[in-house]
């Protein structure tokens, strides 16, 4: 029988204190505080008092002193022969290069070189990332690494190693090593670390951008930017339809992009009625690069309420306007509109904007000058050249925009309380006057309408770069609810799902590349994202190295290389030491009772 | 504020001598008499000065443009009616001791109080709640791990606000005060404290007692013990009045007393309130 740590024999100095603390039992005053946690660490005793008793042999007194001689007997790091036990911290080198082999390469090196480990040895599996993630441990089993590995699936983009490999050394300190798994050279500074490389140096080709938009022929096009990384001269890109319903996916078009300085430029027709578009490229080294889903463009529409009489409406020819503007649509319901045409303020929702037209006050007609405030988005492009203003003389709130001499005919009111609400009041009788069939009034209709374009519920891009945002924008409650921001979740490629943050705004992080759709609680599809991977950096593979360089160790870790594995002892000694507080316990709860 | 408000009437009395300092700090908020964010209606007439894109058009000077053609304005002072938002922690350890508990409804209703004497509109917010009455506030909160939640209403944007609370919390404030002070043109945080807590007597032993979870330790009071307390203690402290600090606030440490010893002492030093 030996002692690893001798010195925590010290701790059997516990059992004359367990006896004086017997003693010196005593209930003590009782105080509320506040905050206990500030004395959380502090030494806490139990029952002490000034006055010396009679020491009494009860069962709590020898179950404490055997509480204390196993935790000294813990301390000291009791042994009964033990084993060399070896720490082993892998770091996975997380980015998508190493799926093109890499990431197989080295599994297969990994569960060899962990086979041959001992049963006593331990191994911490770290992926590498800006903030670091442990896959398995720290200090599992070597036996369980391969659920971790299994898990490791590169996808990130290009990133530091160095906050994984800090990490990695910290969780080496007293005698464990570093292996960093990864495809690329060492990097500088790391020569405590033993480097294993699975890099293939392979030609690649990526879609760099890709983009669905509208065509000049009035239907839709998909723009792509290739690259090519290597002796690539030409390659065959394919646009397929990828709707679910669809029995298989059936190709759209077909073209050849050639290289021109390792560039090429496609544009693909894409048909009338198709929903969602995969853009393809061959097989080669990095497939993760060589697809892209894409969505319909977004249309997001703005909602319109005209609640305006008919006289007003008919000068105003409002209906006319909104057939005009682009993408809007007449909305009934003031509570799904973003923009209402009223001739009295009514109650707002956060990031609606209402058209208010003052009817009430003396009637005047200004000529000019008008004076404008430019700095203001509803202004833009407003001259009002030849208008002839058949206004109200008015007091309006708020910020003026347009005036005419001290009269202001147009102002901006921010209703408080209403996050993101707009108030435009406007003091014109367009039944009067030439100001609703100059110019300047679709184009004040068109200003308010992209005013509020942001505040369209829906996603706000539908392409998202992978490991990037995805924003949602909610659709605004007003039903009185206890919580007006119920959780919102994505429906990832996997079928897991994953809650979003913020309020009016939700942002999801997506992590898998594929289709994503935005879920309510009750799993009613709200919206779409299409994730793919987009890494120039990633798909050149050009540099990628193979091979393995033993670390150099330095004096301290040779003297602490040996560390005598005690843990099947220590491990006992904790079960029983749990076993006597849990009986002391017991004991003394039937005390209190 | 419906009710009457509820404090003692020592307190009451000494609140009349001071009133709170709202700074030259630009506010908004309905018509008032504290001057606003930008250049307003009101009768004080400062100076006439060339039109700059933005400017209020109710102020060019139109006889002047008659003469000129230059468009000059007339820039007035807005005066308005700052909103306050006195932001409550409603934990029971608000509520620790006789002397903490006296002193938070002053505070509270002092804050309350002051605020309509200025001409504000002041609301009174829960943390982790809603608005409520300063009179029927209740200290019964019983906090989660970590930092509590922010108010579950939206604050009044540019108005000022005060967070009334102990800052004992084990977890991170930095979200909870991020939200606090977005959008605050004036915020001031008051950390009230027990005198016991700052300061605790060494040599007891006592069997303490968490008054939010209810958990219990026996603890010797040493020189060593307090001393670590006072050091995690002040750490808190300082975390809290950094973050306050570096987002722009203002953080001050009552000690609980009388009303008037606390506006006399640490509220008026940090320039909190003023003499009426």
């Amino acid at each position: 029988m030996t002692f690893t740590a001798p010195l925590g024999l010290l701790a059997l100095l516990a059992l004359p204190a367990v006896v004086a603390l017997h003693l010196f039992r005593n209930r003590l005053p009782e105080r509320r505080v506040a905050a206990l946690f500030l004395f959380a660490e502090q030494a806490l005793i139990a029952g002490a008092g000034r006055t010396r008793t009679r020491l009494l042999r009860t069962a709590s007194l020898w179950l404490e002193l055997l509480a204390a001689l196993l935790l000294a007997l813990w301390l000291g790091g009791l042994s009964f022969g033990g084993s060399e036990a070896q720490h082993v911290v892998l770091v996975l080198d997380d980015s998508a290069s190493m799926q093109a082999g890499g990431r197989e390469r080295a599994a297969v090196e990994l569960q060899r070189r962990l086979a041959d480990l001992g049963s006593a040895d331990f191994v911490s599996v770290l992926r590498t990332s800006e903030r670091p993630e442990v896959l398995a441990g720290p200090r599992a089993r070597a036996s369980e690494v391969a659920a971790a590995l299994a898990r490791w699936t590169p996808l990130r983009s290009k990133h530091a190693m160095a906050p994984a490999l800090d990490l990695a050394r910290e969780l080496a300190l007293g005698g464990g090593e570093v292996w960093f798994v990864t495809d690329e050279e060492p990097p500088p500074g790391s020569d405590d670390v033993h480097w294993l490389g699975f890099g293939k140096a392979a030609p690649n080709a990526a879609i760099l951008t890709a983009l669905r938009e509208a065509s000049a022929t009035g239907g839709e096009q998909v723009r792509a930017r290739l690259a090519a990384f290597g002796a690539l001269a030409q390659v065959d890109v394919r646009l397929l339809a990828a709707d679910r319903e669809a029995a298989g996916e059936r190709e759209l078009a077909r073209a050849t992009a050639v290289f021109q300085d390792g560039v090429a430029d496609v544009v693909l027709p894409v048909p009338a009625g198709v929903d969602v578009v995969r853009l393809l490229l061959p097989a080669d080294a990095l497939a993760l690069d060589d697809e892209a889903l894409l969505l319909p463009p977004l249309r997001r529409e703005v909602g319109v309420c005209d609640q305006l009489p008919d006289d007003l409406r008919t000068a105003l020819a409002s209906e006319r306007l909104l057939q005009a503007l682009p993408v809007v649509r007449a909305e009934p319901d003031s509570r799904r509109a973003q923009l209402l045409l009223r001739t009295a303020p009514g109650a707002l929702l956060p990031g609606q904007c209402e058209l208010v037209l003052a009817t009430t006050g003396e009637r005047s007609v200004f000529v000019g000058p008008f004076v404008v405030d430019r700095a203001h988005p509803w202004t833009a492009g407003l001259l009002l050249q030849g208008v002839a203003w058949a206004g109200l003389r008015a007091e309006l709130p708020g910020r003026v925009l347009v005036a005419a001499g001290a009269q202001a005919l147009l102002t901006d009111d921010e209703p408080d309380g209403v996050p993101g609400a707009h108030r435009a009041w406007l003091a014109v009788d367009p039944r009067l006057g030439n100001f609703a069939r100059a110019p300047d009034w679709p184009v004040l209709a068109a200003n308010l309408v992209e005013s509020v374009r942001a505040f369209v519920p829906g996603p706000i891009e539908a392409q998202v770069a992978l490991g990037g945002e995805a924003r949602f924008r909610r659709a605004v409650a007003d039903d009185g609810s206890a919580n007006p921001f119920p959780p919102l979740f994505v429906l990832g490629p996997d079928g897991q799902r994953r809650q979003g943050h913020g309020e009016r705004t939700v942002g999801f992080l997506l992590e898998q590349p594929g289709l994503h759709t935005v879920v309510g609680a009750d799993d009613r599809p709200l919206g779409r994202f299409a994730a793919r991977f987009v890494d120039a950096a990633e798909s050149d593979l050009r540099l990628l190295q193979s091979g393995e360089r033993v670390a150099v160790p330095s004096a301290g870790d040779v003297r602490r290389s040996a560390v005598r594995d005690t843990g099947r002892e220590r491990a006992v000694l904790a079960l029983l030491l749990l076993l006597v507080l849990l009986a002391d316990w017991w004991v003394l709860a039937r005390r209190d009772a | 504020m419906s009710t009457a408000l509820r404090w003692h009437a020592d307190d009451a009395a000494a609140a009349a001598a001071f009133r709170l300092r709202l700074g030259e700090r630009r506010f908004r908020g309905r018509a008032g008499a504290r001057r606003g964010g930008a250049a307003g209606s009101s009768l004080e007439f400062l100076d006439f000065r060339d039109y700059t894109v933005g400017d209020d058009l109710r102020h060019v000077d139109w006889r002047g443009y008659a003469r000129s053609e230059q468009l000059r304005v007339r820039v007035h002072e807005e005066e308005v009616a700052p909103f306050v938002d006195v932001v409550v922690d409603g934990s029971r350890s608000l509520v620790v001791t006789p002397a903490k508990e006296r002193a938070v409804q002053a505070l509270l209703a002092a804050f309350v109080s002051w605020s309509q004497q200025e001409g504000c509109t002041a609301r009174v917010l829960r943390l982790g709640g809603g608005v409520e009455d300063a009179a029927t506030f209740a200290f019964d909160d019983v906090a989660a791990n970590g930092a509590p939640a922010g108010p579950v209403v939206p604050l009044r944007r540019n108005g000022a606000r005060i967070l009334l609370t102990d800052g004992l919390w084990p977890g991170d404030p930095g979200p909870l005060l991020h939200t606090l002070l977005g959008g605050a043109s004036q915020f001031v945080c008051v950390q009230l404290l027990d005198p016991w807590e700052l300061e605790p007597a060494v040599g007891e032993a006592l069997q303490l007692h968490d008054c939010e979870d209810g958990t219990r330790a026996e603890l010797l009071l040493d020189a060593g013990t307090v001393a670590r307390y006072r050091e995690r203690l002040q750490r808190l402290c300082t975390s809290l009045r950094t973050l306050v600090v570096g987002a722009g606030g203002s953080h001050v440490l009552v000690q609980a007393a009388p009303l008037s010893v606390m506006a006399s002492g640490e509220l008026m030093a940090a320039a909190v309130v003023e003499p009426a």
